[in-house]
């Protein structure tokens, strides 16, 4: 696990992480978002063991990380913005790291570079932005550390390739004991890959939830009533966050159980109902209105 | 358990595209050794020097030669290794990927300081035992030759590391190129900016500072370079011991430090100026307050008069916030920073006002200073200033060989002034007598003045260096206690206890200053004058000393000495001589020696010098007239004869008797005499008398009518403010000053 305690840091005057607390449980894919400067990339170099935080504390399981040979052991760090050795090929870049990490697997490397299209015996200044981190989280995977650290991992990956990726993680979770923490300023991306999401707003953190947990308390249905009242007094009943209308068709996003949501709506006979899945954004609109928050101020 | 970075695996892996470095210092160790050696083989071969030059030779360049090429690849290549394993620190993206792997930082450091060790060592061994085969293969093998290429392997791995961890150190310590590269010079050339900056200071307020032997322990070791260049030096000449200990003890302290640094240095370090700001401002401090006084001595030394110590502190004033806003806009990389830290800007302001008045006002009392008497282990002082004798010391050393020092070296140990425990009460009054009167920027005594360097050398080994305008009769007090509680007498004629068989030439100069060489070929009368004369010496007393000279002998030794690459001719294999030379005067108490001379029948006194002529040239300071009178009468001759005398030493009292505004020519009957002359005030016949009133001329020279203030000492053309000045005589010649008085 990767314990993060009341952990600041600061560049000069600007706090770039202020006291933020979280846990990484294992075996979870651990989502970290917030717009660009909230902070990150910062904890990401941090539980890396790169940066040393001004104040608390960031132990990986039990160890602490900075300047830890042992612990940094359990983790590969993935950047946004990979450095590669000048003139290093892929095949270099796997026997560097096996120099530090003795778990890597070296063959299992080059199986996936094909399974990716990558050669191996190319030299990575002339792969694309997108190869290099495909390279570069191949590499990860291969190193058999027990935390991946992606830092906008999936920023220039094609929809191809990300499907690929979070596969290779899905299956990596199932096979050993894997936490792939993903960093990224985009909801999106992470939704339907991450077991749990913090949220990072101006250094500190705003929540940190288990993303079926979220998703187990909140819901979106839509359903057609005969009457204007029987909506409206659906409305009052339920803890509703949003709600849209397309012709008949309402559309209502609310707190609460499925089975007591359906509850109440059963109860003023719709002509029809049923339950819409919910973005990962719609999710954190409810959460952080709770916290007092405008979700569009944080991200947009 | 072995750190993994020692295994020729991982050293293999990391250095993927990093073998350029090792082929290019393999080339430069090539070109230092092996291609060197062959260069200096083939041109020794051309001049036909014999078996054993080359074998001096080639030892000489296993000492020299290539320690010294040896020691510009080392520098490269501690400069390259050191540059290529840390520069990384300078790039974000680069520090998080080495930082972000599992490795401890200290790790990291060692990785690199042994990675870039390899780098060196291969190509080191490899060009040096090249070498030792080209060397072998024409005859050049030894256990000394070894034992000299392994000490000179260990003298430069020394090198190599004190300059790799200055520059690591640098590094770790510095966030971007531009401070990196400023810091490097600033570490490497401080000491030598610094100390040219305070001797400027002290040339120019302190009066008794004197540049050639000040501060020279800052510009030696307050640079890496100066020290690594000083101790390469001293190996030359078989003498590193503390030069070497202290380039290792630096190597250590920059290991120590870069260690440190690079351990607790923040990775988001990378792009900042300075990694440590306490750094930054101790630097900053380090760099304002000295270019803030360097600017103002700019402005001191580009103008003249009282106005200038008004520009002295405008340029202080500008120099100081030039300096401090550039070090801010360095720092902020942006010019915005100029006018910033304005708190700091004041203090530095503070500090350059401070250090100006320690030299204006001479806080630290420099002019005045003299060591305790019983702080003082010995005293140097440079006799060729005032004195026309000429002497050196020779010492046989325990391998029977001569170590010989000149009268041009003063300062060196062997020409030191010492009694039976330090310096004795006379001597140390005369020098107290000569610093109370040594001129503090108001009067110089109107006394005949001599300019010279005095060395103080304390028990504690410190030596401390003075400048003085010495006034005769302080002088004459001073050589009088340096020949009766100081070794003056055994100094001068230390060649009275060297074995006779090395002399090979007696000279006389007689009474009109012609030379003769004498007793050639007489070994029985040579060293019965050289009893006669060591019994003359024994016997005469200080004061005999102080006596002027009746005439000057000089006697030159020959000694064994050997073949030295420096004074090597090809193929002469008697090269090996080493001379010194004796210069002294025969003192009217030398009965026994004048006697024996006197079978020269060469004239001994001026009463023997058969004169045909003397010519005298009166000058008027006053109006600068000048008329020149020949006398040939006898009567005439006869009188100004009994006027005349020979002027050799500065201290003799006589001099002060001699009428300044006469200058004698003497004719004989040989041709012209060469001795300086002078007539005696007293016994100047009416004649003169008479054409020195006719003339007008009042005896001036030597009695200043008003002080010379001190910024009129300075040697200048301008006659209207200042008094003439004029230095008669060098290094191997008494240097007179003669101090006309100034125009009210």
């Amino acid at each position: 696990m990767i314990e993060i305690k009341e952990c600041s840091k600061s560049f000069g005057a600007l706090q770039a992480v202020s006291k933020v607390s979280l846990d990484i449980e294992e075996r979870e894919v651990f989502g970290l978002v917030g717009s660009n400067g909230a902070g990150k990339s910062t904890l990401l170099r941090m539980a890396a063991g790169i940066l040393k935080p001004d104040e608390g504390e960031i132990r990986i399981d039990d160890l602490q990380v900075f300047d830890n040979e042992e612990a940094k052991k359990q983790i590969f760090y993935i950047s946004d913005d990979c450095y590669f050795p000048a003139n290093y090929t892929a095949a270099d870049m796997a026997s560097f790291y096996r120099l530090y990490y003795p778990g890597f697997e070296h063959q299992r490397f080059s199986k996936l570079m094909r399974q990716f299209l990558l050669d191996e015996s190319q030299k990575i200044s002339t792969f694309s932005k997108g190869m290099k981190k495909q390279l570069m989280t191949l590499l990860g995977i291969c190193a058999g550390t027990k935390y991946l650290l992606c830092d906008e991992t999936f920023d220039g990956l094609d929809p191809v390739v990300r499907q690929g990726v979070k596969s290779l993680f899905a299956a990596e979770i199932m096979s050993r004991d894997f936490s792939p923490v993903l960093a990224s300023h985009n909801l999106r991306e992470l939704e339907d890959i991450c077991d749990h999401v913090g949220l990072l707003y101006k250094g500190g953190m705003l929540l940190s939830r288990n993303l079926e947990d979220m998703k187990f308390h909140i819901h979106k249905m839509q359903c057609v009533f005969t009457d204007k009242k029987q909506e409206d007094a659906l409305k009052k009943e339920l803890d509703v966050l949003k709600v849209d209308h397309q012709g008949s068709l309402i559309m209502i996003t609310a707190r609460g159980t499925r089975a007591e949501i359906m509850a109440k709506i059963q109860e003023k006979n719709p002509l029809f109902c049923e339950v819409l899945p919910l973005t990962l954004e719609e999710i954190f609109i409810s959460e952080t209105e709770v916290a007092g928050y405008e979700i569009q101020n944080i991200f947009f | 358990m072995r750190s993994r970075i020692f295994s020729s695996k991982y050293l293999k892996t990391i250095s993927k595209g990093q073998l350029w470095m090792p082929a290019f210092i393999a080339l430069g160790f090539l070109l230092a050794f092996p291609v060197t050696g062959m260069v200096k083989l083939s041109s020794w071969s051309d001049l036909q020097y014999s078996a054993l030059q080359n074998q001096i030779l080639y030892n000489n360049l296993w000492k020299d030669g290539f320690v010294l090429s040896g020691m510009i690849i080392s520098s490269i290549a501690a400069f390259i290794n050191s540059v290529n394993g840390f520069i990384y620190l300078y790039s974000g993206k680069k520090t998080d990927y080495y930082h972000g792997l599992p490795m401890k930082r200290t790790e990291m450091f060692l990785e690199r300081v042994f990675s870039g060790l390899v780098y060196y060592l291969i190509p080191y061994i490899i060009a040096e035992f090249l070498m030792i085969c080209i060397g072998a293969a024409r005859g050049f093998f030894s256990l000394s030759i070894m034992g000299m290429a392994v000490k000179m392997f260990f003298l430069h791995i020394i090198i190599y590391l004190v300059i790799y961890f200055s520059i690591v150190l640098v590094i770790s310590v510095t966030g971007n190129m531009l401070m990196g590269i400023l810091c490097l010079g600033g570490m490497y050339l401080y000491g030598i900016v610094l100390n040219l900056i305070l001797v400027a200071y002290g040339q120019s307020f302190w009066q008794t500072f004197f540049p050639e032997y000040q501060f020279n322990a800052l510009l030696h070791m307050a640079s890496p370079g100066t020290l690594i260049l000083s101790m390469v030096s001293d190996y030359a000449e078989g003498k590193t011991g503390k030069l070497l200990a202290a380039v290792i003890i630096l190597g250590v302290i920059f290991g120590v430090l870069a260690w440190t640094a690079y351990k607790k240095r923040p990775s988001e370090s990378a792009g900042k100026s300075m990694v440590y700001s306490w750094i930054s401002i101790v630097v900053r401090f380090m760099v304002v307050v000295p270019g803030g006084l360097a600017v103002g001595w700019i402005f001191y030394s580009l103008t003249t008069g009282k106005v200038r110590i008004l520009w002295w502190i405008f340029g202080m004033i500008l120099g100081t916030v030039i300096i401090h806003g550039l070090s801010e806009t360095i720092y902020q990389m942006s010019f915005q920073g100029f006018f910033t830290k304005k708190l700091q800007l004041v203090i530095a302001g503070a500090l350059v006002a401070v250090c100006a008045l320690i030299f204006q006002k001479d806080l630290l009392h420099f002019d005045s200073y003299i060591p305790k008497q019983e702080d003082i282990a010995s005293m140097n002082l440079n006799m060729m200033s005032f004195d026309q004798d000429y002497y050196e010391n020779v010492q046989k050393t325990k391998d029977g060989e001569y170590e010989i020092t000149d009268a041009n070296n003063w300062a060196e140990p062997a020409m030191a002034f010492v009694g039976k425990n330090g310096i004795g009460d006379q001597t140390y009054k005369a020098l107290q007598d000569i610093v109370s009167s040594n001129p503090k920027g108001e009067v110089i005594d109107g006394d005949y003045t001599y300019y010279s360097i005095i060395k103080y050398t304390l028990k504690s080994g410190k030596e401390i260096y003075r400048k003085y305008w010495i006034g005769t009769e302080n002088l004459s007090a001073l050589v009088k206690g340096l020949y009766e509680e100081e070794n003056l007498k055994e100094q001068k004629f230390g060649f009275l206890n060297l074995d006779q068989k090395y002399l090979k030439n007696i000279g006389l100069n007689d009474a009109s200053g012609n030379g003769y060489s004498i007793f050639q070929n007489d070994s029985d009368k040579m060293k019965q004058l050289l009893e006669a004369m060591k019994k003359d010496v024994d016997a005469a007393t200080a004061e005999d000393f102080m006596q002027a000279p009746e005439v000057k002998m000089d006697f030159a030794y020959q000694f064994p000495g050997k073949q030295s690459v420096n004074n090597m001719i090809p193929g002469n294999t008697n090269a090996n001589v080493q001379y010194a030379n004796w210069i002294v005067g025969i003192y009217p108490s030398f009965k026994n020696t004048l006697a024996i001379l006197k079978e020269t029948g060469y004239p001994l006194t001026v009463e023997d010098l058969d004169i045909e002529k003397i010519m005298l040239n009166y000058f008027n300071d006053d109006d600068g007239q000048q008329e020149d009178v020949t006398y040939e009468k006898p009567e005439e001759i006869k009188a100004l004869k009994e006027a005349l005398t020979i002027r050799y030493n500065g201290y003799v009292d006589k001099d002060s008797e001699i009428y300044q505004n006469i200058y004698v020519s003497v004719l004989t009957d040989k041709g012209g005499a060469v001795n300086t002359y002078g007539l005696k005030t007293e016994k100047l016949p009416d004649f003169v008398k008479e054409k020195i009133t006719e003339l007008g001329i009042t005896q001036s020279s030597m009695q200043v009518d008003e002080p010379v203030t001190k910024e009129e000492t300075v040697y200048t053309d301008d006659e209207e403010d200042v008094a003439t000045q004029a230095i008669i005589g060098g290094a191997d010649a008494p240097s007179e000053i003669y101090l006309d008085s100034t125009v009210g």
